[in-house]
């Protein structure tokens, strides 16, 4: 059969169905419903009329402001230039014919605008910020605006402090200075070297990307033969996401996202993100140390390293989150800045409350697994896992190499599954997609709504996925874990590893991506945190942390930088972002710097306001908590901040340093090793003492490798 | 396929709405509920329901106008709250239904009458489904090009992103569709 054109299915898209006229009375009906007064939004905080179709008059304002921005937009320019010439050119579809292809206007105008209206149905929450109450004033926009960052509670919903100004007030003068200074730095910042800028189109898709900070963060994502694998949906705050090109899926085994600029509270108080409890970053790095290598820088995400670690934050009694905001001056940063640490707990399960499971093991044998004995560990990890298991689960087996085959139906004789796991042999090349195609249909022949359905990926991540690159697969796999059928991966052995693809699959598929570089790091995964590797307690869980522009003058986050979600998408609840297992703890980070005279006096002002939307998996419904931190709460210094803080800050720069992130240009691990000698001290005896010192072994390590000493 | 309300002429209409005017609102409506009912239509391939999801997209639309910020055309903002209002339907019943699930309880798939040509509702059938199963950002792309029949350039203003992104969007999407597609018809 021939091919299907993409232009014959816009054809079809676009070719007009028999019946769609309204039917008749439906204009009554709607018409009756117009309220009798409908309130439009024409002004800006202050009582400035915002000239409406505010669009077609920003762009000279714009354009001033972001001066710096046009010499970015050129790059855009010419290469969304090309790019829709060419698309044009192989499918001139009827609406698009008339558009130029880029225009003056096309300029990221974000940062000089209103943020768009809310998704139509989100609630609003009852934040509070404790602003001192301002004038009963404030126009609904300006309210409904300052209320989602959280100046403003619901009981005092038309009352705005005027100290505040928004953000995001499209006519308010900006500092321009120190914002230009901030993008120079950054444009010239060591990230932007060429290794990594294969496509100008990743700067470009930065640039549009980087909308509502304006700051175009470090390096856009983009490896060399880089591949589209995150679709372009969440544009916000930070650069990076980018899309290097429309290739398949290559030869790449890790993708930067790029770093998080800081960026100016004026210009946006707000940093929005999907949750993340993927730890596996940490574990690739400790097995790169191990063997005697530096990591590939492509391979840390902060986030990762961070979130491995334990701090001793207590999970909530009844809850699902408890949430713990802290702050204090760190050794690395210069005396005006903060780290904020906000921690996010969820709520543990007793391994006896845990929903009876049904778990698919969908095991990699292609030949690579040979490598390093790697299906070795993959067969004594899922030993160690069926221990824990109980009658009233299930195991079944799929398999794949040359193709996919299942080896056991899922049972609840876990002595067969035993067996099973044991006899699996190497078995020539890898269809991948096959195996979970395969899993799938075996889950779902065994699904049942009130256990927990899932699958474990099991691979070296080395994956021909097929001929059609990864979005089939990605497909199905978000298609299932709609439906209620999960998938985690666990990743083994390194080399050809393709980390970036292992980290996809379970993040389409609302499950926990691991890397199981030795035994211990398994039965951590799969034995002693089996319940939140099984249980998800909440799904698309996102934070959104809003500054206070009178204390905070810039902020920038550390990590997450794959996980951005626009700012008005906070409230979207369509929104895919992070899923969050039993007990697991989300630990967020910010670098900030406050104001001259921001810090004493003038009273205890709040800092910033942590807002954790999220769908609980025990009532279904979609909850948003809140935590606000003050001035008063951050430590005076260094070493008055709690333990916690000081280990997630030597953790944070530890990463920070091995990406060679701009903003850690300054640091040295020999520094960092000491500091983390002393943090490991105060921490012995504690239930992650181990972590740590491991933690300090990997410093030194990494120390070495980089020729600077360690020890 | 529609008569396209003009810019100008929604801009005025927003403006007098602002200024008192609810007759201004009527107009509005006349202007737009056909797109809306058609995207809707088209979406969720029923027209009872499409009716009635239309008169809820309205009735946000209202709540939700003081936070309307005039960055895209009315048309274009309230095309986006009836594509919300359809995804919020779906997830309506109970958590965890499923998109897919949501789609056969909204769409009950039912087995070809027989006067029914089944290739054609067949084919327009899957092209929908195909639509649907589309990633977030993609979806709404193709829904609002194809379905909302709005400018490129809208779209992007909406979304804050370039019109260049867009047509990458469309172009991922188109892509996605036309495998998808083929794969149905093996």
């Amino acid at each position: 059969m021939s091919r299907l054109t993409e232009r014959e299915v816009a054809r079809r898209l676009a070719e007009p169905l028999d019946d769609t006229e309204p039917p008749e009375g439906l204009l009554e009906k709607i018409k009756a419903e117009i309220p009798p007064v409908v309130n439009v939004g024409t002004k800006a905080p202050g009582g400035k009329v915002v000239p409406f179709l505010a669009a077609a008059e920003t762009p000279p304002a714009a354009s001033r402001r972001h001066r710096w921005l046009i010499a970015a937009s050129l790059a855009v320019m010419v290469i969304g230039g090309l790019f829709a010439w060419n698309f044009q050119k192989r499918m001139p579809l009827p609406e698009l014919a008339s558009e130029e292809a880029v225009s003056g206007e096309d300029l990221p105008r974000d940062s000089a605008m209103p943020p768009p209206p809310p998704p139509a149905a989100a609630p609003r929450p009852q934040a509070s910020y404790d602003a001192p109450a301002g004038p009963p004033e404030a126009d609904s926009e300006t309210a409904a605006e300052l209320k989602e960052l959280g100046y403003l509670g619901g009981e005092r919903r038309r009352q705005a402090s005027p100290k505040i100004s928004a953000p995001s007030d499209p006519v308010q003068p900006m500092e321009v200075e120190s914002f230009k200074e901030e993008l120079v730095i950054t444009a010239e910042s060591p990230l932007l070297d060429e290794r990594r800028i294969s496509a100008g189109a990743a700067v470009a898709e930065g640039v549009e990307g980087g909308v509502v900070g304006g700051v175009v963060g470090g390096s856009p994502g983009g490896v060399p033969g880089g591949a589209p694998m995150r679709y372009s949906a969440k544009q916000g705050t930070t650069g990076g996401n980018a899309e290097p090109n429309d290739e398949a899926y290559g030869d790449v085994f890790y993708r930067s996202a790029g770093t998080n600029p800081f960026v100016d509270t004026e210009e946006d108080a707000r940093s929005t993100f999907g949750l993340d409890v993927d730890t596996a970053s940490y574990t690739v790095t400790r097995r790169y140390l191990e063997d005697g290598n530096l990591p590939d820088p492509d391979s840390v995400r902060v986030e990762e390293f961070v979130n491995f670690f334990h701090y001793g934050d207590e999970p909530p009694a009844r809850d699902d989150f408890a949430i713990r905001a802290e702050g204090a001056p760190t050794p690395f940063a210069p005396e005006s800045h903060r780290l904020l640490r906000f921690n996010i707990r969820g709520r543990e399960i007793r391994p006896e409350e845990r929903k009876p499971a049904v778990l698919t093991f969908v095991i990699d044998i292609s030949g690579s697994m040979q490598v390093e004995n790697r299906l070795g560990l993959v067969k004594q990890s899922l030993e160690m896992l069926l221990n824990k298991l109980r009658p009233t689960d299930k195991v079944g087996v799929v398999v794949y190499g040359n193709e996919a085959r299942v080896v056991l139906e899922p049972t609840h004789d876990l002595a067969r599954a035993r067996e099973a796991i044991r006899g699996l042999q190497t078995d020539g090349a890898t269809n991948a997609e096959a195996g979970l195609l395969l899993g799938y249909d075996v889950a779902n022949r065994y699904f049942r709504p009130e256990v927990n359905n899932r699958i474990l990926l099991c691979s070296d991540g080395v994956a021909n996925v097929g001929n059609t690159g990864p979005e089939r697969i990605l497909e199905r796999i978000g298609k299932e874990a709609r439906k209620g059928i999960e998938l985690s991966t666990l990743g083994f052995g390194m080399g050809n590893y393709n980390d970036h693809l292992m980290e996809q699959l379970a993040n389409k598929g609302d499950g926990r991506y691991a890397y199981l570089d030795t035994l211990d790091e398994a039965r951590r995964v799969l034995v002693e945190e089996l319940e939140g590797t099984l249980e998800t307690i909440a799904k698309d869980a996102k934070v959104q942390v809003a500054f206070n522009p009178e204390v905070v003058e810039r902020w920038r986050l550390l990590g997450y930088e794959n996980r951005d979600i626009a700012d008005d998408k906070f409230r979207d609840d369509t929104v895919d972002a992070g899923e969050i297992g039993a007990g697991h703890s989300v630990t967020a980070l910010y670098e900030v710097k406050l104001k001259p005279g921001g810090i004493g006096g003038r009273g205890d002002k709040p800092v910033a306001n942590l807002h954790l939307r999220w769908r609980s998996e025990k009532t279904g419904r979609v909850r948003e908590e809140e935590k606000l931190l003050r001035l008063s709460q951050l430590a005076l210094s260094w070493e008055r901040a709690t333990p916690s803080l000081r280990l997630a800050s030597v953790v944070a720069e530890f990463a920070e340093i091995l990406r060679g992130s701009y903003w850690a240009r300054e640091s040295s691990l020999d520094d960092l090793f000491r500091r983390t000698q002393r943090v490991s001290g105060e921490l012995a005896g504690s239930r992650r003492a181990a972590d740590v010192a491991e933690l300090v072994s990997l410093i030194g390590k990494a120390a070495r490798l980089k020729g600077q000493g360690g020890e | 396929m529609r008569e396209r309300s003009d810019a100008g002429q929604e801009s005025r209409l927003v403006a007098a709405l602002a200024a008192g005017d609810r007759e201004a609102a009527e107009r509005l409506v006349e202007s737009t509920y056909r797109t809306v009912f058609g995207l809707l239509r088209r979406l969720c391939g029923d027209p009872d329901l499409a009716a009635d999801l239309t008169q809820e997209a309205y009735r946000k639309a209202w709540d939700a106008l003081p936070g309307f910020d005039g960055r895209s055309q009315f048309s274009t903002w309230v095309c986006r709250i009836a594509y919300n209002t359809f995804l919020n339907h779906l997830r309506r019943p109970r958590r965890l239904v499923s998109m897919d699930e949501g789609f056969e309880a909204t769409v009950p798939d039912p087995a070809p009458s027989a006067d029914e040509i089944v290739g054609q509702a067949a084919a327009g059938d899957r092209l929908r489904r195909a639509v649907l199963a589309l990633p977030e950002d993609l979806r709404y792309t193709v829904t609002a090009l194809f379905w909302g029949d709005l400018p490129v350039k809208e779209v992007a203003r909406q979304e804050g992103v370039t019109t260049v992104a867009i047509r990458k969007r469309l172009k991922k999407a188109l892509r996605i569709l036309a495998t998808t597609l083929e794969e149905d018809v093996r």
